[in-house]
């Protein structure tokens, strides 16, 4: 308890003590906060700062006029957008696309982490990690060209492989609606898979390598020592990069899209980036594709905090 | 309490955040608004500048001159055609060499040629749109025009301009397309030619199966069909694909029925929209028939850039090419295939006749001037010197290097050099007087005897677009807002709808194709968009003769 004298006179005491620790604290790190400058000062001019232009979605804008000058329509916008039947279109696609990558494809560098891990030649782990890791660095532009070539019904050697080997007819997957969403998910692994599992490699590394001789003495197997001892290990690093992806389930990256898209699939592949960018960037929609911009950001977010709750409750650490 | 100084903590780190984040936006804001208003004031002078400038311009004009210096902008197609050791679109020996020839300091602004509506929109809109833009694309300039994005040249062409004054009082048909809302905004030169797209055939393959050249569209089918079956190349295999496409290929066919998609066609009286002609339900049936046939490859829908249907050709593994006039591709099909002949057919018969090959209109690229654009004087002074001189030394590269001049006519000494340093320089031609007819394109060929041949078959082209009408009903499309606004989303669907026909099987039928266009047209306004199409015809047509 407090004593009622003079409570104020210990507070500022207390209070100027802190002042001055902090201030310490602050020379003491001068050089790590100068180096924290650059990384905020991204952050605010590439984040925060073009916020400002989302305010378009609430106006028409108009070229000539600018951001600020255009005038004022309320909700017009978003009225027009969820009138519009293609914007269920693009945002089941949306939705469903990255339903698929996050079952199929946010497991594999798990996966392929946890048998990396357990590679002991040198040299075969190094070769192997670079040719996964050589996808990741090609442009989406080139890596379509090859999806296509290799699914071509024609020339492509995955229908040349599935007619010699059991007789099956050569399918157009790029062209079938059946198809398409496989092969962008497939894809999708391909180009990224190896590239995920460098942090995935990095928590394993920090696993204590006593409790792998606990287990091997106590007689645990291979399997048995990924599954109680590597795998809680990057539990909580699977969190965290769960929760980043969830955030971007409204989300898809333009270039694997566009680049795999054509007008024959339009109907399972049209997604909000695509969208956009026609509609948007060609068709110079711009009020009407930043609402849309907009209703998608909103949606990350809201998914991300709920993620983040459970999360939190099923006992990891959250974001925050 | 320790939480408590935590969370005080983190509010005092928020707060500091918060205050440089206020104190940047309000840097950047203000900016934004110094250049803004600088925009704004700058505005209304532009407009009167020209007048303002003119009422001065007996004591002043000299020391205007003085303080601008002669610099422009301008935009420029890039169509990644300019070799490494050429330099870029940016600089090279002719952005060099204009520069010094015409005294005006040329910033180019690359713009790649197939993404020119959101590069041109993204910087128009951003502000940073160059001095001078140019497009083949008339509605994307109208866009611009009526969002005040671009300026009236009406006064300057009085002020500033003289050759390309005296040029546009002598071919007055150009007057219609570079107008805008009843003003002057671009500046355009005639093309040197206006035939476009043309049927490429195999006459060495017609002469082997001893076929006619098809005359009708059902003949058309029937040398296809030929093609496919008998083995044309004769290696034994039926590997032949009888058409090829190119970006030409939906359009060569929408012509043939006369019901090319996005123009309009007068109807008894009533304007229509190409894609909803009863007659597009036969261009439908046509794509989808030649690909049930397997006549047509039956991977173009995954071709985006029609590379493999152009490798198809050049392999001769195809004998019917759907292209245009000028086929880049042919001196790299004439070496893999050194003793095929082909020829140009003339457009095939329909049930409802026959109509021509794509007539372009006549205007060559259209330059519309910037808002903001700081020296319009420059502006003209290039054009004036590109339109008097420049587009000749560019067309035909440097004398005695390049090409030698024999009658009056410079031919080409090394095609090989010749493609490498001079061909990509035709891009900078803004204004051109230049003139291409089957004599002349033979005559500048040279000695090289591919480019002879080549030369041969594209005149032939020539005369073959020529030789039949091509129906067009309005001479430009039109350009109002409530069109500009649906069309983007229905040319998306209308392209979703016409693969859907292709390869859809019997689900998707023709018929079933049509009645989707019109769904699509109604559900985006299009009825409005019709009734709107009717008041700009009855407004513009005095503009049409």
């Amino acid at each position: 308890m407090k004593p009622t004298n003079g409570p104020t006179e210990s507070n500022n005491a207390a209070s100027t003590f802190r002042r001055r620790k902090r201030m310490k604290a602050f020379a003491r790190d001068r050089y790590l906060y100068l180096m924290l400058l650059p990384a905020i000062g991204f952050y605010a001019t590439m984040k925060y700062l073009p916020l400002y232009g989302e305010m378009i979605a609430f106006k028409d804008f108009q070229i000539m006029k600018g951001i600020w000058d255009s005038p004022w329509v309320g909700f017009k916008h978003f009225r027009l957008l969820f009138a519009n039947e293609d914007f269920y279109l693009i945002l089941r696609n949306t939705l469903l696309l990255n339903l698929y990558s996050l079952v199929f494809a946010f497991p594999a560098p798990i996966a392929l982490a946890l048998l990396l891990n357990e590679v002991r030649s040198g040299w075969f782990k190094k070769t192997v990690q670079n040719l996964l890791y050589l996808p990741h660095f090609i442009s989406w532009v080139v890596l379509g060209g090859i999806v296509v070539a290799i699914l071509s019904p024609s020339t492509g050697v995955i229908n040349f492989m599935l007619e010699r080997w059991f007789g099956i007819e050569p399918i157009y997957f790029m062209a079938s609606a059946e198809w398409w969403p496989v092969m962008f998910t497939l894809s999708g692994i391909w180009q990224s898979a190896g590239w995920g599992t460098i942090l995935y490699l990095a928590a394993m590394a920090g696993i204590d390598p006593q409790l792998y001789e606990a287990a091997k003495i106590d007689g645990a197997g291979t399997a048995r020592r990924m599954w109680h001892v590597t795998l809680p290990g990057i539990r909580s690093t699977i969190a965290i990069l769960l929760i980043l992806r969830i955030g971007q389930m409204m989300d898809i990256g333009f270039e694997h899209i566009y680049n795999l898209q054509n007008n024959a699939v339009l109907e399972v592949s049209e997604v909000i980036s695509t969208y956009v960018y026609r509609i948007g960037l060609q068709g110079a929609q711009y009020s009407y594709t930043t609402a849309l911009g907009l209703f998608q950001g909103v949606v990350g977010l809201i998914l991300v905090l709920i993620v983040n709750r459970v999360i939190k409750a099923m006992g990891e650490r959250g974001l925050w | 309490m320790n939480k408590k100084r935590g969370l005080g903590n983190v509010v005092k780190v928020w707060s500091v955040m918060l205050c440089t984040l206020l104190a940047l936006a309000a840097c950047s804001g203000n900016g934004g608004n110094a250049s803004n208003s600088g925009g704004k004031d700058a505005n209304p002078a532009a407009g009167s500048g020209p007048k303002g400038a003119n009422t001065n311009a007996g004591g002043e004009k000299g020391s205007i001159k003085e303080s601008e210096p002669m610099k422009i902008s301008a935009s420029i197609y890039d169509r990644g055609k300019v070799a490494a050791d050429e330099g870029s679109y940016e600089h090279n020996r002719w952005t060099k060499w204009m520069d010094e020839q015409s005294g005006v300091d040329v910033e180019w602004v690359p713009i790649t040629r197939n993404q020119e509506a959101d590069k041109f929109n993204v910087l128009v809109a951003s502000g940073q749109a160059p001095d001078l833009i140019s497009s083949y694309d008339r509605n994307l300039l109208a866009r611009f025009v009526d969002q005040g994005a671009v300026q009236p040249i009406d006064d300057y062409l009085d002020q500033y301009s003289t050759v390309y004054k005296q040029y546009l009082e002598a071919h007055p048909e150009l007057k219609p397309y570079v107008t805008f809302n009843g003003q002057i905004y671009a500046v355009a030169s005639l093309r040197n030619t206006r035939a476009l797209t043309t049927v490429w055939v195999r006459q060495d393959w017609l002469d082997k199966l001893k076929l006619k050249v098809p005359t009708t569209i059902e003949e058309l089918i029937d040398v296809a069909r030929a093609f496919r079956d008998q083995d044309p190349d004769g290696n034994g295999k039926p590997d032949t694909v009888p058409i090829a496409g190119s970006l030409a290929y939906t359009p060569i066919i929408e012509d043939l029925f006369f019901a090319r998609g996005w123009e309009w066609f007068m109807e008894d009286g009533k304007l229509v929209y190409g894609n909803l002609l009863d007659r597009y339900k036969d261009v439908l049936a046509f794509q989808k028939q030649v690909y049930d046939e397997g006549l047509v490859d039956k991977e173009y829908l995954t071709d985006k850039n029609f590379a493999r249907q152009q490798q198809l050709w050049v392999t001769g593994k195809a004998g019917i090419y759907f292209e245009y006039v000028t086929m880049t591709s042919f001196p790299d099909f004439k070496k893999n295939n050194p003793d095929a002949k082909v020829v140009p057919i003339p457009p095939v018969a329909t049930k409802y006749g026959t109509n021509g090959y794509q007539e372009e209109v006549p205007n060559y690229l259209l330059t519309v001037f910037n808002q903001n654009m700081k020296n319009p004087e420059a502006a003209f002074k290039f054009l004036d010197w590109m339109l008097a001189d420049g587009w000749d030394d560019i067309t035909s590269g440097e004398e005695g290097v390049h090409s030698t001049n024999v009658d009056g006519i410079p031919v080409i000494m090394d095609t090989e050099k010749y493609n490498k340093e001079v061909a990509y320089a035709a891009e900078y031609r803004l204004l051109h007087q230049d003139k291409l007819t089957a004599e002349s394109i033979a005559a500048a060929a040279g000695d090289d005897p591919i480019a002879r041949e080549f030369a041969q078959i594209k005149g032939d082209a020539m005369k073959v677009a020529e030789g039949t009408k091509y129906r067009k009903d309005l001479p430009y499309r039109p350009d109002f807002k409530e069109l500009i606004d649906m069309e983007a989303q229905f040319m998306k669907k209308r392209d979703e709808i016409i693969a859907s026909v292709v390869i859809g099987g019997s689900k998707h039928t023709p018929e079933w194709g049509a009645a989707e266009l019109l769904k699509e047209w109604n559900r985006l306004g299009g009825e409005e968009v019709n009734k709107k199409a009717m008041e700009w015809y009855e407004k513009n047509k005095a503009n049409f003769e």
